[in-house]
C-alpha cells in the first residue's frame, strides 16, 4: 500500500431506499419512489484524523454511518478502505474491515446486551476475530476507559452500570480490537452534562492513544469542537459545507450552516441572540431534483438575473411553486371553504391568501396572478410552466458539486456565481 | 466468512462456554429472582412436587394398578368409597385409585415436558428464524404459521392420530405439531425488536456470524418469552392430552390422569363414584394452573425488569 | 410588589420504593411571578420533573407530598383532589407541555377533537369558540390554521410538538409548565418553538415554568432560574445574578460544564460522581460527595437556602461556603489545594 493512500475514502457515496410498494403500485407499474437518504457524499479520512458529520435528524447521517459499517448495501459511489473499494471486498477483506472499523452508538442503554456481563461484551469482538490474550486485553481496555479497578466491573451487567459507565464500556468494546477507525454516532448526547465532557475528553484522548481515526456523527455543533478538527454539515443527504470546526462556528458560509450555528443557544443572559428566521422542517428526501436541497427554506435563495423582486416575496413564490410542482396544494380544502365553491375568482384569491402576503408589483405580480388563474381553472401544468419561466432560480436547476477552495467547501451558488460575486470576495480568512 | 467463523476451533470452545454459563447463568438468575415472589414460588414448588411424583410415584404406589382389590369378605371392591386401606377409594373394576393416581403422574409429566418441549423448540426456531432472517423466509414461515392457526385443534388431532396410530407418544406429537403457533408469532415479534437494538448492530459490524448473533444475543433475550411459552405449552399439552384421551383417541392403556377420567365416564359410574374422577381432574387442574401461573409470574418479572430499564432511559 | 403567581415553599416529596422512602424533593422553595419565565434546571435525578408534576397533581402513584406548600394565586393547592384540580386549575389556569409529543397526542383523534374535549371539560365555551381559539394558536406557533383537523400522524415530530404547545396554550392559561419541551428536537426547531413562546410572553403575558437539563436554554430564555441537585435547590435567583455571581459549587460547575460556541476550546467542567439516592430525611448537602470544597459541616446538616449577594432580592444559595466557593473556583479551579487545608481546619 502506498503511503499516500488515504485510510478511508468516501467517494460520491449514495444510499437510496426504495419506498415500500403495495400491490396497486405493482399493478399500475408505478416506479417506486426513491428515498435519497445519502446522495453523493464524498470526503476523505486520513490516519489520525477526526472528522465530524453534523446535521439535523433526517439528514441522512445515521444512514451514512450504517452504510460505512457495511450494514446497508451501497447503491452508488463507493467506500475505499486503504485502497480497496468496498464493492470489491472479498470475505477476507470484510473480515479485516470489520475488525478495523468499530462503531459506538448513541444510546448507552441499548448498546450493551442486557444479558451479558461487561467482560463478555468486551470479549466478544476478541472471540469473533480470534484474538488471544483476552483477559489482559479486557483488563487493559477497562483501565483505559477509566473503569477502575477493572475487577469491580468485569462481572457487572448493564443494569448495574450508570449511563456514563455503559458508554465507557461501549467505547471500550470499540477499542478492544485496536481498530484504525472509530465511527461514533452521538456517543454523549444521552448522557448527563456533568459526565458528557469527561466521556468526550476520554474518547478523544483514546483515539490518539490507540492511533485511530474517527468519524464523529452528531446533531450538536456545540460540542463538536472538542472532538473534531473538521466538520461536514449535512442537509438532506448531501454535504453542504465542509471546513475546520472553528471556521464554521465563527463564520458559517452556507445559509443552512448559518441557520444551524445561529440557532445554538448561548449560555449567557447578557447575550442577545436573534431567534431563527427559518420556518418549517426539512422535507422528505424524495424526488429532490438537481438543485440545492435547501432552496425551499433558504433565506438567501437567488432570484433569476434581471428580475427585481423582494427576497421575502421571492421565497413565497418559491414555496408556492414547490407545492404546485409536487401537487401538494390543498385545493380541495380551499374550495370547500369558499362561500360559493363555483366562484373562480374567489378561489384564486383564496389560494393567494394562503401562500402570498401580497408584497409584489409589476410583471412579477401579473405572472403570479395569471398562474393563480390557471390553478383555479385546474391547469396546474400551465401554472407551473408560467412560474418557472419567470422565476426559476439557479438554485433549483443547476447541480452544484461541493466546490473546493483551500480547506473550505461550500455547496452554494452564492459563493460561485461570478455574475453576482467573485470568489475573491469570500477569500478565506483564518484568525 | 460466517461459515469459517463457525467451524474454527476457538468458537467451538466459545460454544461450550455458552452452555457453561451464559444461558445457564441467565436462567438460574431469572429463576432466583422469580422465587423471590412468594406466589410464583408456591406454583414453582407445586410443579416441582408434581414432577417429583412423576419420577417416584410408581414406586410409592401401595398396590399394582391392575390389581383387583377385595374386601375382607372377599368381594371385589367395585367403586368403593374412600376408606383407610384405600384413601381415595377404588374404581369400578376394583383398582386402587391412589395407586393409579401415583402411577398416572408419570405419563402426565412426560406429556407436559415432551409436549411443552416440542412447542418450545418448534415455536422458537420458527419465530427466531422468521424474525432474524426476514425476507422470503419470513413470509413463507409466517404464512405457514397463519395456516396452522387455521387448523381446528381437536378434529385435526383425531385425524392425525388415526393416521399415526393411536398411542401415547403420537398424541403428544400431534399436540406439539399444532400448539407451537402462538409462541412462533410472539417470538418472531420479539426477535424483530431485539434485532433493531444497537448491541446487535454493533455485533454485526464487528463481524459476528449470524449463528453467533442468534445464539449469543437473540436467544438469551427472547428466553424469558420462550420460557413463558414453555410454561403455557406444558399446561396446554397436558390439558389437550386429557381431552384427546377423554375422546378416546389416545392410548387408553397408558394410565394417565386423563385416562382415569375417561374410564370413570365410560363405566357409567361417574356420578356415584365421584372419588374416581375427582382427584385426577383436580390434579390436572392444579398442574395446568400452576404452569400458567408460573409462566405469568415470569412474564410479570420480565416486564417489570424492562420497565425499570425504560425508566432509566427516560430519566437520563 | 404584587403577589407571585406560583409559590413553592419548603416542598418535600417522597416516593415509596423497595429500599425505603426515597426523597425526590427536599425543602424546595421558589416562586414564579406573573409574566415571568422561570427555569428549573438540573441533571437526571435532581427532582426537577417531580416538582413540576406535583404542581399539577401528576405525581406517580407511589409518590406523595410530605411537607411544604404549593400556592397558586395565594391559594394552597397541594391538597387539591383531582376533581378540584380539573375544575379550578388544569388547562385554563395551568397547562402542561410534556417532553415527548409522540405519546401525548391521541393518535386516533384529530387535534381539533382533542381541543374540543379539553375545552368541554374545563370551560363553558362553545365548540365554535374553541375551534377559533385553537386556530389562532396554530397561527401563533406557525402551523397552518387549516390543519387543526389533521390527525397527529400527519404532522412531523417538530410540528406535533408545536401542536401540543398550541393545545397547552389555546385556553390562555396563566402558567405553562413545560417539561423538557424541546429536548427531542433539533436546534433549529427548538429555536422556532422558543420564538413562539417568546411571542406568547409578549402578547399574552403567560408565565412559563421551564424544566430542562439545558442551562443554555434557560440563561437565554428565562428571567429566573433555580438549579437543583439531588432533591435540593442549590441556587436560585435571576438568570443574570446566577450567571454573573454564582455561589453554589454545583451551580457554577454545572454552568461551566456546558459548551459555549463563542469559546469552542474552553475546557468543559466535569462533575465527578453521581447524585446520591436519598432515603429518608436528608440531613446533609446532597452535593457533598461530589463537591471539591465540602467540609465537615456539609455532611452534618443540610445548608438552608439563604439569600446571597445584593444583586437581586431572590438570589439565594444553599451552601455553607457560598461566600468563598466561587472565588476559590475561579482562582484554583475545581481541584483546590487550599480547600483541603481548610477542610481539615473545619474538621478540627
Amino acid at each position: 500500500m502506498a503511503d499516500d493512500t488515504p485510510l478511508l475514502e468516501i467517494d460520491d457515496l449514495e444510499k437510496h431506499f426504495e419506498q415500500s410498494t403495495n400491490i396497486l403500485d405493482l399493478l399500475l407499474r408505478r416506479e417506486p419512489s426513491k428515498i435519497q437518504a445519502v446522495d453523493g457524499v464524498s470526503f476523505t479520512l486520513e490516519t489520525n484524523d477526526s472528522i465530524a458529520v453534523i446535521g439535523e435528524s433526517g439528514c441522512g447521517k445515521t444512514t451514512l454511518l450504517l452504510t460505512l459499517i457495511g450494514l446497508h448495501d451501497i447503491t452508488g459511489g463507493d467506500v475505499v478502505y486503504k485502497g480497496t473499494p468496498m464493492s470489491d471486498f472479498d470475505d477476507a477483506d470484510w473480515k479485516e474491515y470489520r475488525s478495523n472499523v468499530q462503531v459506538i452508538f448513541q444510546d448507552p442503554f441499548n448498546s450493551l446486551d442486557p444479558k451479558m456481563t461487561v467482560e463478555e461484551s468486551l470479549k466478544e469482538p476478541l472471540k469473533i476475530h480470534d484474538v488471544g490474550n483476552r483477559d489482559e486485553r479486557v483488563y487493559q481496555v477497562l483501565e483505559d476507559v477509566e473503569l477502575r479497578p477493572p475487577e469491580q466491573y468485569l462481572h457487572r451487567k448493564p443494569m448495574n452500570l450508570s449511563g456514563g459507565e455503559k458508554q465507557r464500556v461501549a467505547i471500550g468494546r470499540a477499542l478492544v480490537l485496536e481498530p484504525d477507525i472509530i465511527l461514533a454516532d452521538e456517543p454523549v448526547s444521552m448522557l448527563d452534562v456533568s459526565t458528557q465532557a469527561s466521556v468526550l475528553r476520554m474518547l478523544k484522548d483514546l483515539i490518539d492513544d490507540y492511533d485511530a481515526s474517527m468519524i464523529y456523527i452528531s446533531h450538536d455543533l456545540s460540542t463538536v469542537s472538542y472532538i473534531s478538527e473538521t466538520v461536514n454539515v449535512m442537509y438532506l443527504g448531501r454535504i453542504v459545507e465542509s471546513a475546520p470546526t472553528e471556521w464554521i462556528l465563527d463564520d458559517p458560509k452556507h445559509p443552512y450552516s448559518e441557520a444551524l450555528v445561529s440557532a445554538i443557544p448561548i449560555p449567557d443572559p447578557h447575550h442577545d441572540r436573534a431567534r431563527t428566521e427559518m420556518s418549517g422542517a426539512p422535507r422528505d428526501p424524495i424526488d429532490l431534483g438537481e438543485g440545492c436541497r435547501f432552496r425551499d427554506r433558504c433565506p438567501k435563495v437567488i432570484p433569476p438575473d434581471g428580475i427585481d423582486v423582494d427576497q421575502e416575496a421571492y421565497r413565497e413564490v418559491m414555496a408556492f411553486r414547490e407545492a404546485l410542482e409536487r401537487d401538494d396544494l390543498p385545493l380541495e380544502r380551499i374550495r370547500k371553504e369558499l362561500d360559493d365553491p363555483g366562484d373562480q375568482e374567489a378561489f384564486a384569491a383564496a389560494i393567494r391568501g394562503e401562500y402570498f402576503s401580497g408584497e409584489m408589483t409589476g410583471e412579477n405580480a401579473t405572472t403570479v396572478d395569471a398562474a393563480l388563474d390557471d390553478v383555479a381553472d385546474g391547469d396546474l401544468d400551465a401554472a407551473a410552466d408560467r412560474l418557472r419561466d419567470r422565476f426559476e432560480s439557479v438554485c433549483e436547476n443547476t447541480p452544484l458539486s461541493v466546490e473546493a477552495e483551500a480547506d473550505w467547501h461550500v455547496a452554494c451558488h452564492q459563493y460561485y456565481d461570478h455574475d453576482r460575486r467573485t470568489k475573491e470576495d469570500h477569500a478565506i480568512t483564518t484568525d | 466468512m460466517p461459515a469459517r467463523d463457525a467451524v474454527s476451533l476457538p468458537n467451538t470452545e466459545a460454544f461450550e462456554n455458552i452452555a457453561d454459563h451464559h444461558i445457564v447463568r441467565n436462567f438460574v438468575g431469572g429463576l432466583r429472582m422469580m422465587l423471590n415472589d412468594r406466589t410464583t414460588a408456591a406454583y414453582f414448588w407445586i410443579l416441582v412436587g408434581i414432577t417429583f411424583l412423576g419420577v417416584v410415584g410408581p414406586m410409592l404406589a401401595p398396590y399394582g394398578i391392575e390389581q383387583t382389590q377385595y374386601s375382607e369378605t372377599g368381594q371385589i371392591l367395585s367403586a368403593a368409597p374412600p376408606s383407610i386401606n384405600h384413601p381415595l377409594g377404588t374404581t369400578f373394576a376394583g383398582y386402587d385409585v391412589l395407586s393409579r393416581l401415583l402411577v398416572g403422574a408419570r405419563p402426565t409429566v412426560i406429556t407436559g415436558l415432551l409436549g411443552g418441549g416440542l412447542i418450545l423448540t418448534i415455536g422458537t426456531s420458527i419465530g427466531i428464524t422468521a424474525g432474524y432472517v426476514g425476507g422470503r423466509t419470513e413470509t413463507i414461515l409466517m404464512r405457514f404459521t397463519d395456516f396452522v392457526y387455521g387448523v381446528p385443534l381437536i378434529p385435526f388431532g383425531i385425524v392425525m392420530i388415526t393416521f399415526l396410530g393411536v398411542g401415547f407418544l403420537s398424541s403428544i406429537l400431534v399436540i406439539g405439531l399444532i400448539l407451537w403457533r402462538g409462541g412462533a408469532r410472539v417470538i418472531r415479534a420479539q426477535t424483530l425488536q431485539i434485532k433493531q437494538y444497537p448491541f446487535v448492530k454493533v455485533a454485526k459490524a464487528t463481524g459476528a456470524s449470524r449463528r453467533r448473533i442468534i445464539i449469543k444475543h437473540i436467544l438469551p433475550n427472547v428466553a424469558p418469552m420462550a420460557i413463558f411459552f414453555l410454561a403455557l405449552g406444558v399446561g396446554y399439552a397436558i390439558m389437550l392430552q386429557a381431552s384427546l384421551t377423554f375422546l378416546g383417541v389416545a392410548s387408553p392403556f397408558t394410565p394417565s390422569w386423563g385416562v382415569m377420567i375417561r374410564n370413570a365416564f365410560n363405566s357409567g359410574y361417574m356420578s356415584q363414584a365421584w372419588w374416581w374422577s375427582l382427584t385426577p381432574g383436580l390434579l390436572i387442574g392444579i398442574t395446568v394452573l400452576s404452569t400458567f401461573m408460573f409462566g405469568r409470574g415470569y412474564e410479570d418479572l420480565i416486564t417489570a425488569d424492562s420497565e425499570s430499564v425504560e425508566a432509566d432511559t427516560v430519566a437520563a | 410588589m404584587s403577589r407571585p403567581l406560583l409559590e413553592i415553599e419548603d416542598l418535600t416529596i417522597r416516593y415509596e420504593t423497595d429500599g425505603g422512602d426515597l426523597t425526590a424533593v427536599s425543602n424546595a422553595s421558589f416562586s414564579v411571578d406573573e409574566g415571568e419565565f422561570f427555569g428549573l434546571a438540573g441533571e437526571s435525578g435532581s427532582g426537577k420533573s417531580t416538582t413540576a408534576k406535583a404542581i399539577i397533581g401528576g405525581l406517580d402513584d407511589n409518590g406523595w407530598i410530605d411537607g411544604g406548600t404549593i400556592r397558586y394565586r395565594g391559594e394552597e393547592i397541594q391538597d387539591f383532589t383531582d376533581k378540584e384540580l380539573n375544575e379550578k386549575l388544569r388547562w385554563k389556569e395551568v397547562s402542561w407541555i410534556p417532553q415527548s409529543s409522540m405519546n401525548s397526542l391521541d393518535p386516533l383523534q384529530r387535534v381539533s377533537e382533542q381541543a374540543l374535549e379539553i375545552g368541554r371539560v374545563h370551560t363553558d365555551l362553545s365548540n365554535e369558540a374553541i375551534r377559533e381559539k385553537l386556530k389562532e394558536m396554530f397561527d401563533v406557533v406557525g402551523l397552518q390554521q387549516s390543519r387543526i383537523d389533521d390527525y397527529p400522524h400527519q404532522f412531523s415530530g417538530g410540528m406535533q410538538q408545536r401542536a401540543i404547545i398550541a393545545l397547552a396554550l389555546f385556553l390562555e392559561p396563566s402558567l405553562v409548565i413545560a417539561d423538557e419541551p424541546t429536548t427531542a428536537l433539533d436546534v433549529i426547531m427548538q429555536d422556532q418553538i422558543f420564538k413562539y413562546l417568546d411571542r406568547m410572553k409578549d402578547d399574552a403575558e403567560i408565565s412559563l415554568l421551564l424544566i430542562t437539563h439545558d442551562i443554555s436554554v434557560i440563561f437565554e430564555s428565562c428571567d429566573s432560574v433555580a438549579i437543583m441537585h439531588a432533591s435540593q435547590i442549590a441556587e436560585r435567583g435571576s438568570t443574570t445574578a446566577v450567571h454573573d455571581n454564582p455561589r453554589h459549587p454545583y451551580a457554577f460547575m454545572f454552568k461551566e460544564a456546558f459548551p459555549d460556541i463563542r469559546e469552542p476550546s474552553r475546557d468543559l467542567e466535569v462533575i465527578e460522581g453521581y447524585p446520591p439516592e436519598l432515603i429518608g430525611e436528608v440531613s446533609s448537602c446532597s452535593f457533598t460527595d461530589r463537591c471539591p470544597w465540602a467540609v465537615e459541616e456539609c455532611h452534618q446538616s443540610a445548608p438552608p437556602l439563604e439569600p446571597v449577594g445584593d444583586d437581586d432580592a431572590t438570589h439565594a444559595a444553599s451552601c455553607f461556603r457560598s461566600d468563598e466557593a466561587y472565588e476559590l473556583y475561579e482562582r484554583y479551579g475545581a481541584t483546590d489545594p487550599s480547600a483541603e487545608v481548610e477542610a481539615e481546619q473545619g474538621g478540627n
